[in-house]
């Protein structure tokens, strides 16, 4: 069976850890044994964190690539060879990774890239948090496809997400995301490392063909040295992975491949976190760092007596539209932090007929909750 | 629900951030929740470096300070850059061989204002202010004491620092508790 219960190959208890390890001690336990990564502010202690569970396990190969792009494409090779592999950079690095990250998404390669993201645009301010990487990270490369973005809000989650990110990954044979800041990579919280998870590994067969067209599902995995010539190719491509260059039908097949095997278990994959909102008037929706001010702010507010929830999104991408209409059906008013000009604002002005009021911060600062309450109080 | 602001704040290379990471993992250690985070420049000496440290009994939502309510500063630069998101009447420790205030009535006006000479003890002690961080580790203690230990405290130094260093650390922590 794909699904395992194994114990964590780490040591179990509660820790004192900073986001970035939490996340690669998460990756670990999921059985991540290839990394390759170029250091970069905010996520260079990811890269340390593997290099020492590697050398203390004496399992998995850590390889610092040239530059981003030769790391993302040291991942897909790995993966290739059944090797759970991950990545992590932030924005100015993943920009260099759009590319391969387009090539993985076609050829349906299983990988987990962390973003841990700082002020941009360009090299920005290197130590400092936003998370103006909303839509990068969902439309960053050319063509029809769907992704999976989680968003953690502690270093629980990170270490959490670090362990969905490769189930997920490995499920549905997507290159899976998980979109932090430096606002919480950086930080540093009490962590509960389990001693045991449940961890999803790639059905694999050396006899299917390695591509599908299937509308549904995902399909199993041949490898890389289970002793069968391999296609795999970035052009539009077969069942067997034979390059079809001009035929529109087998495009249309597997464009819809991608986006149906994600979209169809959209109610597996995507993830929320609400408090209060059957009752509620107003809500405070947010993910990352901003939700951890919405969270206080709203506390804040019901202890004025406001009517006011919150909704946080644990998975960003896919986002399920259905769901959300249906959760904010008799809200009047969104409140909607976060560290960018409004990103997921505009998802739900997009989505909600109801008034979606940003509460936004361009400069680097984490949003304070006194500064969500001002803006809730003033638009009651 | 019980809440500790504290915020150390200084320049790089004081060790501002070892000190915010000792005082969350002892006082994790003590099975509190504490959560840490920093702020610095791309620069590893120099610029404003801090170091805020959250301390509750349980989950803290909003992880860094809004309003300190312990606010210990080793350069007159981070004094005057974070002193105004002090609490009113809160608490604030400054190195006093170190810093030259011009306003220090206004400061004693508005706060419970401490003057501490970590520098020169650390100086006539071991000839260098390299240890001034652990001193005011040591120091710190005696307004931690809902939260922590000395006990936590000396375990979490353990954990951070080099073995070969220890008993040194320890001797710069114990001057600390004793200023």
């Amino acid at each position: 069976m794909p699904w395992n219960r194994i114990k964590v190959p780490i040591k179990s208890g509660r820790f004192l850890l900073q986001g970035d390890e939490a996340v690669a001690d998460g990756a670990f336990c999921a059985g991540m044994r290839f990394y390759a990564g170029y250091p970069i502010t905010p996520a260079s202690e990811i890269i340390t964190r593997v290099q020492d569970r590697f050398e203390e396990s004496n399992e998995g190969v850590y390889f610092q690539g040239e530059d981003e792009i030769a790391s993302i494409a040291a991942c897909i090779g790995a993966s290739w060879t059944g090797t759970k592999a991950m990545t992590a950079t932030s924005g100015p690095g993943f920009d260099l990774m759009v590319e391969n990250l387009g090539y993985a998404i076609f050829t349906e390669t299983p990988m987990v890239i962390v973003d841990v993201q700082r002020a941009g645009p360009s090299t920005g301010q290197a130590a400092r948090p936003s998370q103006g990487d909303y839509h990068q990270v969902r439309y960053a490369t050319h063509g029809d496809y769907e992704i999976i973005v989680l968003s953690p809000w502690s270093c629980q989650e990170l270490f959490e997400f670090g362990v969905r990110a490769f189930n997920l990954s490995e499920r549905y044979r997507v290159p899976t995301i998980v979109l932090t800041d430096e606002a919480i990579a950086h930080l540093r919280e009490p962590v509960e490392i389990p001693e045991e998870i449940d961890v999803f590994d790639r059905e694999h067969d050396p006899e299917a063909p390695p591509f599908s067209f299937d509308e549904v599902d995902a399909s199993p995995m041949p490898l890389l040295g289970d002793g069968k010539a391999l296609l795999v190719t970035g052009s539009t491509h077969t069942e067997w992975g034979k390059r079809v260059t001009q035929d529109p039908e087998v495009h249309r097949k597997i464009v819809k491949h991608l986006i149906g095997k994600i979209s169809n278990h959209i109610s597996d994959i995507f993830e929320t976190h609400e408090e209060f909102i059957e009752d509620a008037d107003f809500v405070i929706a947010s993910y990352g760092i901003s939700a951890r001010s919405g969270f206080e702010a709203m506390n804040r507010l019901r202890k004025k007596r406001i009517k006011i929830g919150f909704f946080r999104l644990k998975v960003i991408w896919p986002i399920w539209e259905k769901y959300i209409i249906q959760r904010f059906s008799n809200v009047k008013k969104v409140f909607v932090p976060e560290m960018n000009m409004g990103h997921l604002s505009s998802e739900l002005k997009r989505i909600l007929n109801c008034e979606i009021i940003p509460v936004t911060e361009l400069g680097t600062n984490v949003i304070l909750p006194e500064e969500i309450v001002k803006v809730v109080e003033e638009n009651l | 629900m019980e809440r500790l602001e504290v915020r150390y704040a200084g320049t790089g290379g004081q060790g501002i951030i070892l000190l915010g990471v000792l005082t969350a993992e002892a006082v994790t250690r003590a099975g509190k929740y504490a959560t840490q985070g920093s702020y610095y420049g791309a620069q590893v000496r120099g610029g404003i470096t801090s170091a805020d440290v959250v301390l509750g009994k349980e989950w803290i939502s909003f992880p860094y300070v809004e309003k300190s309510d312990i606010l210990v500063a080793f350069t007159s630069e981070s004094l005057d850059y974070y002193v105004n998101s002090a609490k009113n009447g809160s608490l604030i420790i400054i190195d006093e061989t170190t810093m030259v205030l011009q306003d220090e009535d206004e400061l004693r006006s508005r706060y419970k204002f401490f003057k501490v000479p970590f520098t020169r003890v650390c100086y006539e002690r071991f000839n260098s202010g390299f240890l001034l961080n652990i001193v005011a580790f040591g120091y710190i203690l005696r307004h931690l004491k809902r939260f922590c230990s000395k006990e936590d405290a000396i375990e979490a130094l353990k954990s951070n620092v080099p073995p070969k260093y220890i008993e040194l650390e320890l001797e710069a922590f114990n001057i600390g508790l004793s200023l």
